[in-house]
């Protein structure tokens, strides 16, 4: 059913979009791995302004989101006081991300700054992937984190350490912080809800215990992109209402059928898939900078 | 594919006698030298509106060619250029065009070039190229030439400026009908739609009428409330969408556990 989206100003057949949810949140049921990554390139690919896709992918992270949250918070795997420090970084980040946005956009940037950023991360994300479910495939152990040690040193000698109950962590306030900001630039200029940068974190430098990892990364998440999608529909008129929604809903039903589905299969076949998909919309990508666009303008309506 | 193509008849031996018409370059004439009726004054845009085409009838006193243009309300662009620096395209001067119509349709009952001199064509807004160069371009530019011919090529790719030589018929030498594309995207306001009665490289009569094109019902509110009040927008959406994401997954986890 074709419908015309009011704020992408396009025609869309709105059932494609709901289809790309069910096969995003499909995957991401599937591996565990959120597909914030997945949507944004997915609208850019079938003529969404880059813009556009970005903040209704943000946007939609809130509904594909919201569920998982609220389950992990009743479940008390949320640690609410590194949730609201890892916010106060990435509410900021996500503050300076959409107006660096606006700024990107007005010069006529955005776009080309966009496929940049998800060439290098999408690339370097599937190519991870990749090797690591190669290898975990072939019965090859991951050798245990051989930097830990050395890490543990320098993060312990930051300022303002601060002490966190539920992780049972004693470390310095900055560490939160400057990662939520980090992930509040990435939500804004990426629409994603990096889930993928903040999980190996907390884990790996932070030392958070896994099970309050997924929650507090889950909470801080859904409320990152609520701010940033809000941001980016009133600085930037850049959520669409009908896109969002439709890919909300398609998400919700795609998770459910994969987590089902992924119940019954071996994980690493799966994000062997998973990262195939990662690396192969990297390289669409990646070629559109290189091929020659077939036109040399290109023109806009203003709004 | 376009599920919003519908045809909107136009009355016209009925409009005799409404006096739209104007004498222009014809002396004393009493009776209307060319009666346009149109049925519809307006057009409704939903969100499942994907164009759709416009058919104009008419009645003629004299005999002559016709043509008929719809145009919109001025609607700004912006356009880029890529550039190629090495292997990878980037993104060049980015140029605001403003003073143009959205849309222009020009339909006309044989080639136009052979109805009316270039100049007259021109003072009209019937040359979409000269419509182009007339048009206002933000920052100026050096090479404004290959901006103007691009803006042109774009808005004749979408559909939103179009000439058709052979799309107004001429029945009897005194009835006429003409078919009109609208595209999907569609600047809101008041559009004109002028009907040109034409002779011997001379307008005999012209008649003007008035289509609004307005957004209608539940997709006209959504649209409004996300152009006049977009913080309002952003945050009532996102509490939509965290309700209808928190609501849907309790039902499918519900379902599923039990």
């Amino acid at each position: 059913m074709e419908i015309f989206l009011p704020i992408a100003h396009m025609d869309i057949n709105i059932f494609l979009i709901v289809a790309f949810g069910l096969l995003v949140g499909f995957l991401s049921g599937l591996t565990g791995v959120g597909g914030g990554f997945l949507i944004t390139p997915l609208l850019i690919f079938v003529g969404v302004p880059p813009l556009i896709a970005v903040g209704t992918g943000a946007a939609q992270i809130v509904g594909a989101s919201a569920v998982g949250s609220y389950a992990h918070w009743r479940m008390g795997n949320v640690d609410m006081r590194m949730a609201l420090i890892l916010l106060l970084g990435s509410w900021t980040g996500g503050l300076a991300g959409v107006r660096v946005a606006r700024w990107l956009e007005s010069s006529g940037h955005f776009g080309l700054v966009v496929t940049f950023l998800y060439v290098g991360l999408l690339g370097f994300i599937g190519l991870s992937m990749l090797l690591e479910s190669l290898m975990a495939i072939r019965g090859a152990r991951r050798p245990p984190k051989a930097a830990g040690e050395s890490k543990a040193s320098w993060t312990a000698r930051l300022p303002w350490p601060m002490e966190f109950p539920v992780s049972g962590l004693r470390i310095s306030v900055l560490l939160p912080i400057s990662l939520g900001l980090a992930v509040g630039v990435l939500t804004a200029l990426m629409g994603v809800g990096g889930g993928f940068v903040m999980v190996p974190i907390m884990l790996y430098v932070l030392k958070m215990p896994t099970k309050v990892v997924v929650g507090t990364s889950l909470f801080q998440l859904l409320f990152t992109t609520a701010e940033v999608g809000i941001l980016q529909a009133g600085m930037n008129h850049a959520v669409d209402p009908y896109l969002a929604l439709a890919l909300v809903v398609g998400s919700i039903f795609g998770t459910q059928f994969g987590a089902r589905l992924g119940a019954r299969m071996p994980g690493e076949q799966l994000r062997l898939v998973l990262a195939l998909v990662v690396v192969g919309v990297a390289v669409k990508m990646g070629l559109g900078l290189i091929l020659p666009p077939e036109h040399i303008f290109q023109v806009t309506r203003v709004v | 594919m376009r599920l919003g193509r519908l045809l909107l008849p136009v009355f016209c031996a009925l409009a005799l006698g409404v006096g739209s018409a104007t004498a222009a370059d014809v002396g004393a004439v009493t009776a209307p030298a060319l009666v346009v009726g149109t049925g519809i004054d307006k057009i409704a845009v939903t969100s499942r509106f994907t164009g759709r085409e416009l058919l104009v009838f008419g009645a003629l006193s004299h005999p002559g060619a016709v043509v008929v243009v719809l145009r919109s309300p001025p609607s700004a662009l912006a356009v880029t250029q890529k550039v190629q620096t090495g292997p990878i395209w980037l993104t060049g001067q980015k140029v605001t065009v403003q003073k143009l119509p959205g849309v222009v349709q020009i339909a006309a009952s044989a080639p136009l070039a052979n109805l009316l001199p270039a100049q007259r064509r021109q003072q009209l807004g019937l040359d979409l190229g000269d419509l182009v160069a007339r048009a206002q371009f933000v920052p100026e530019l050096q090479d404004r030439r290959r901006w103007e011919q691009a803006v042109l090529a774009a808005k004749e790719r979408t559909g939103s400026f179009a000439l058709k030589d052979h799309a107004v018929k001429i029945s009897d030498g005194r009835l006429f009908s003409a078919r009109l594309d609208l595209p999907a995207s569609l600047p809101l306001g008041q559009y004109s739609l002028t009907t040109y009665l034409i002779r011997d490289g001379q307008v005999l009569a012209q008649s003007n009428e008035r289509i609004d094109v307005e957004q209608v019902g539940l997709e006209q509110w959504v649209a409004d409330v996300a152009e006049r009040e977009p913080w309002l927008f952003g945050i009532g959406l996102t509490l939509l969408l965290a309700v209808l994401g928190l609501g849907l997954g309790i039902v499918m986890q519900r379902r599923s556990g039990s």
